[in-house]
């Protein structure tokens, strides 16, 4: 049996309340006052597509042994890399080997569940054991567009597998239709779209229902069948309007997230099934269906296995735990949409050494440190000479991956004088539980969250960027675990 | 068994140019000032001296690499020199090459001099150079000094139950007292009294050190010749001797930084280079035997933990101390006499030297009786260079014959 | 708890840089006056970076408003700190409203 194995999900710190962004530009664009209702989630400036994947996809295969893992996949349209393959950076934040199958999928919105299709293909063709599929976007639209509006940041991540499945794959029917309502050049930062109406009439209208019917007729099934039905339509009356036409009863069509969270891309109808597998139990038939150059249309039962999953953080979890970004400018520092006087000091060069990261590959994207296999002793980075001052044993390590273990707050402060685009810096040591200590930026918090002997959790972030030369730099930050116990 | 340095060498002489934004000034002019002022000190001639030590840090702006600089700025008859780098201990690097030189009996008499012209980058602040490697770049925090100095704070008072209120009251007295050492000081970078309330009321730079808790940059030059008792007693038959009682240096091993020993609220390396110090000098009690103390105040916290790494105060105790008076011009030992890194400046290459250019002054009665400490017999300098968890600690002591 | 009130708009210098008290003001609060203070530091050459905050520092409840001077003829109010994380929170809220560009809120 092929289907999902485990969920994550992933939805950024912040949220913006979108009148924040319309006191600052409605009056170029009135009418977005219609747009302006709910909150969007958006990525701290140390995040973007790719960080939020690895986070959403760690939440999905924690407690899992990847070391059978056979591939991973990632879906973006906003990923950081052209040429340098994205989904090889995910992998190597969750400590993958490096005999796998790793690929990126983008181009249209619904490539976010052409990857997940071709997971399911690799496992049920027997070429892969396990495929991990991290999907998530952060598009920008211009200052005081509706895209800026409508959009919102998020990721979501899935585990496929033929072991214990929670969600069986039943089928799924695709289209691909050059149908071009939202697109961006190789060359351009930000979405443009064509006439909203025809994007509602003709593609969601036409292209949603058509994916329905293929799908059920090759299934085999109705569209009152299903007990959740995903996809993704902001447009809210165009959405009323398809429910009635599929047949599909209101309450069994999963909330798109547009009030609290925005459109997220790729992610969008993987986030919303995320969400959906969080609240299903045993016997549930979900109907999955992405939009974007076409459709794909998937068909999953819940199975009993689903109680025997850990608890994931999942996207409810994420929605829980937010804090108020109420500066718009401070967005679009974040989303580096404005030039920025960082000082003379901020124009100095911080070259990226390819062939010193290569060396250092698994301790930047995996946290990766050593344990004496003499002492016992855990360290970071990974040692030849064990750190411990009464045992210094030569070449006697084992590697290990730490970013799972968490930690607990040594020291910590708030520089102002830091350069950061997010002042005040925040940062202190970390002593990693099981052993090992280092100095840390905390991330997704303010000072009053920090406290000797606070517990963390590492998350992968960016760690800076290079503007010269167009490079996204990766480590581990330390986040202060919500509520946790000094 | 190694027998230390201890009383193998004399400070001949010594020269400090004043501290500060020298706009005008070049390298080449601070080390001329600061070489003349010494050769005269000591009494003897340009081509006497037969190696020489120079001590910089910041070697991109204005120095360079290697010891050429000295060589072509004093036009040294191609003498031995060798540029040190240590950090902030850079400059009694440079003045330990000297000493081992003329304790080895390499050379008759040697030179050091520190020097660092720092304000030649357009932004305040060192140069923004990877000072840790390119590594540290693609791992740690975008951090400052104040930023890391910082966590001292937040370690101490969880290791010894000090209230930060209390820590931030004693880190208010060691800045207030450093000003009003400052401001009796010609050549000091700063010279201006402020008051508890002022220097309480200052933001803070990085929680919680505030305002007047950091030291600036500065530009400037140290140096010092020196020689062997013999030679020194010739050359200066009826005048005071200052001699070296004690050089140590102290590296970080990593475990400040990767175990998880360490309590944070002091350094390591401190601990041991006074330790090893104290041994080499003969020094069993440091509170009663040391008259005065110039030690790297770069942060008021770093002053404070250092009391108790170099075993002055007790454990935890420090603060009493500081807030008592222990370290005014007029307590028991007084220190930062010349007003420290805070007034007195830090050009980073050139601190180590100034310090012991102001023991040395003071052990020889060359300032006006205000500045005085009274009766001096033994004085120690200490510099602390990097991070708390990754740095390089020099101690030297020095008294008179 | 004493409160020197320093001169609006002096420098007042360390090595590393200066600050200026730009406004001192009174809050109604719980029935009582905070005094509070807004200033502005700019640290254009401390060792380690350049940089500058705009921050309000609220010395506390005002018991008595200068009802002395100091040595330096400087007003002198007695003033009681603001404790307690709750009433912090409650009136950092009021004062960001009314500053929502200062970041940096401190109760000494």
């Amino acid at each position: 049996m092929v289907g999902i194995r485990s969920y994550g999900g992933y939805i950024p710190h912040y949220r913006m309340n979108r009148m924040v962004i319309f006191g600052s530009m409605g009056w170029i664009n009135p009418a977005n006052m219609l747009n302006a209702q709910g909150e969007k989630a958006v990525a701290n400036f140390d995040e973007d597509s790719l960080t939020m994947a690895v986070a959403a996809a760690v939440d999905c295969v924690d407690g899992f042994d990847l070391s059978e893992l056979g591939g991973v996949y990632f879906a973006s349209t906003t990923a950081p890399y052209k040429e340098r393959l994205n989904a090889n950076l995910v992998a190597g934040a969750l400590g993958t080997e490096e005999t796998i199958r790793t690929a990126d999928f983008a181009g249209g919105l619904k490539a976010g569940t052409t990857a997940l299709l071709a997971a399911i293909d690799a496992v049920g063709a027997g070429n892969a054991n396990d495929v991990v599929v991290a999907a998530s976007d952060s598009r920008l639209g211009k200052m005081g567009s509706a895209q800026e509006l409508m959009f919102g940041d998020g990721g979501a991540a899935f585990l496929v597998g033929d072991q214990d499945v929670i969600a069986e794959f039943k089928g799924a029917y695709s289209t691909g239709h050059d149908f071009v309502d939202h697109f961006r050049g190789a060359e351009t930062k930000f979405d443009r779209q064509w006439e909203d109406r025809w994007i509602r009439d003709m593609g969601f209208g036409k292209f949603i229902p058509e994916a329905v019917a293929g799908l059920c007729e090759k299934c085999g099934v109705k569209a009152s069948d299903f007990d959740k039905v995903i996809y993704p339509c902001y447009y809210g009356r165009a959405r009323k309007n398809l429910n009635k036409k599929m047949g599909f009863e209101p309450d069994k069509v999963i909330d798109n997230l547009q009030a609290i969270v925005g459109d997220t891309g790729v992610a969008q109808s993987l986030v919303m099934l995320s969400k959906a597998l969080q609240e299903s139990k045993a016997g549930d038939k979900l109907l999955v269906i992405s939009y974007g150059s076409g459709c794909d249309a998937l068909y999953f039962e819940v199975t009993e296995n689903i109680k025997n999953l850990a608890p994931r953080i999942g996207i409810n979890g994420y929605l829980a735990r937010k804090a108020e970004l109420d500066s718009y400018t401070k967005y679009l520092a974040w989303r580096r949409m404005i030039p920025l006087e960082t000082g003379l000091r901020g124009e100095e060069d911080h070259w990226t050494r390819w062939s010193l990261v290569w060396r250092k590959d698994k301790m930047i994207l995996g946290m990766q440190g050593s344990r004496c296999k003499k002492c016992g002793t855990q360290q970071f980075p990974a040692q030849r000479v064990c750190v411990r001052p009464d045992c210094g044993a030569l070449d006697e390590m084992e590697l290990v991956y730490l970013s799972g273990m968490g930690g607990k707050i040594f020291t910590y402060t708030s520089d102002m004088l830091a350069a950061s685009i997010n002042p005040p810096a925040l940062y202190g040591t970390v002593d990693i539980n099981g052993g090992g200590r280092f100095v840390f930026d905390y991330t997704d918090c303010v000072l009053d969250d920090l406290a000797v002997g606070k517990p963390v959790d590492f998350s992968f972030r960016i760690k800076f960027y290079d503007k010269e030369r167009d490079i996204t730099n990766y480590f581990w930050k330390a986040v202060p675990v919500a509520g946790g116990v000094e | 068994m190694a027998e230390g340095i201890r009383d193998k060498v004399v400070i001949l002489g010594m020269g400090c140019t004043k501290f500060g934004e020298q706009w005008e000034a070049n390298s080449e002019d601070l080390a001329i000032e600061s070489f003349n002022e010494c050769l005269k000190d000591a009494k003897i001639e340009k081509k006497d001296v037969q190696a020489a030590w120079l001590g910089s840090h910041i070697d991109e702006v204005n120095i360079g690499k290697g010891g050429n600089f000295l060589g072509l700025t004093l036009h040294l008859p191609l003498i031995p020199i060798t540029r040190t780098e240590n950090f902030c201990a850079s400059g009694t690097e440079a003045f330990r090459g000297a000493a081992y030189g003329v304790a080895s009996g390499a050379y008759d008499i040697a030179l050091a001099l520190g020097v660092e012209k720092l304000k030649d980058t357009g932004y305040g602040g060192l140069p923004d150079s990877p000072a840790f490697g390119q590594m540290a770049t693609m791992v740690m925090p975008n951090a400052t000094a104040p930023g890391m100095f910082a966590q001292i704070a937040s370690a101490y008072s969880a290791e010894h139950g000090v209230s930060m209120e209390r820590i931030k009251e004693a880190m208010a007295h060691v800045s207030w007292k450093s000003h009003q050492n400052g401001l009796m000081n010609p050549r000091a970078h700063l010279r201006k009294a402020v008051t508890i309330e002022q220097i309480m009321g200052s933001p803070i730079i990085a929680y919680p050190l505030g305002l007047f808790d950091c030291c600036g940059v500065s530009d400037g030059s140290a140096a010092a010749i020196v020689t062997t008792p013999e030679i020194a007693r010739k050359i200066k038959p009826n005048e005071d001797l200052v001699k070296v009682k004690a050089l140590q240096i102290s590296v970080s091993s990593g475990e400040e930084q990767m175990y998880t020993d360490w309590d944070g609220a002091g350094m390591l390396t401190t601990k041991m280079a006074s330790k090893k110090a104290y041994e080499e000098a003969g020094i069993t009690n440091p509170r009663e035997e040391i008259s005065m103390m110039e030690v790297h105040d770069c942060f008021s916290i770093t002053e404070l933990a250092t009391m108790e790494d170099l075993g002055i105060s007790a454990p935890g105790k420090a603060t009493d101390d500081i807030l008592d008076g222990f370290f005014d011009l007029d307590g028991q030992l007084p220190c930062q006499t010349d007003g420290g890194l805070k007034c007195f400046g830090h050009p980073i290459g050139a601190s180590g030297l100034r310090m012991i250019y102001e023991m040395y002054s003071q052990l020889l009665r060359r300032w006006p009786e205000e500045r005085l400490v009274k009766d001096p017999h033994i004085a120690l300098t200490h510099n602390l260079g990097g991070v708390p968890n990754q740095n390089v600690c020099s101690i030297a002591i020095m008294g008179l014959d | 708890m004493r409160h020197v009130h320093q001169r609006l708009d002096e420098e007042i210098r360390s090595i590393g840089g200066y600050y200026k008290v730009l406004e001192e003001e009174l809050l109604d609060f719980n029935g009582r006056k905070v005094l509070y203070v807004l200033k502005g530091a700019h640290v254009e050459t401390s060792c380690c970076g350049e940089g500058g905050v705009g921050y309000i520092s609220v010395p506390g409840y005002v018991s008595s408003w200068k009802s002395s001077t100091n040595e330096d003829g400087l007003a002198v109010s007695e003033v009681e700190r603001v404790r307690g994380k709750e009433v912090q929170r409650q009136l950092r809220g009021i004062l960001k409203k009314k500053y929502p560009y200062i970041d940096v809120i401190d109760f000494e």
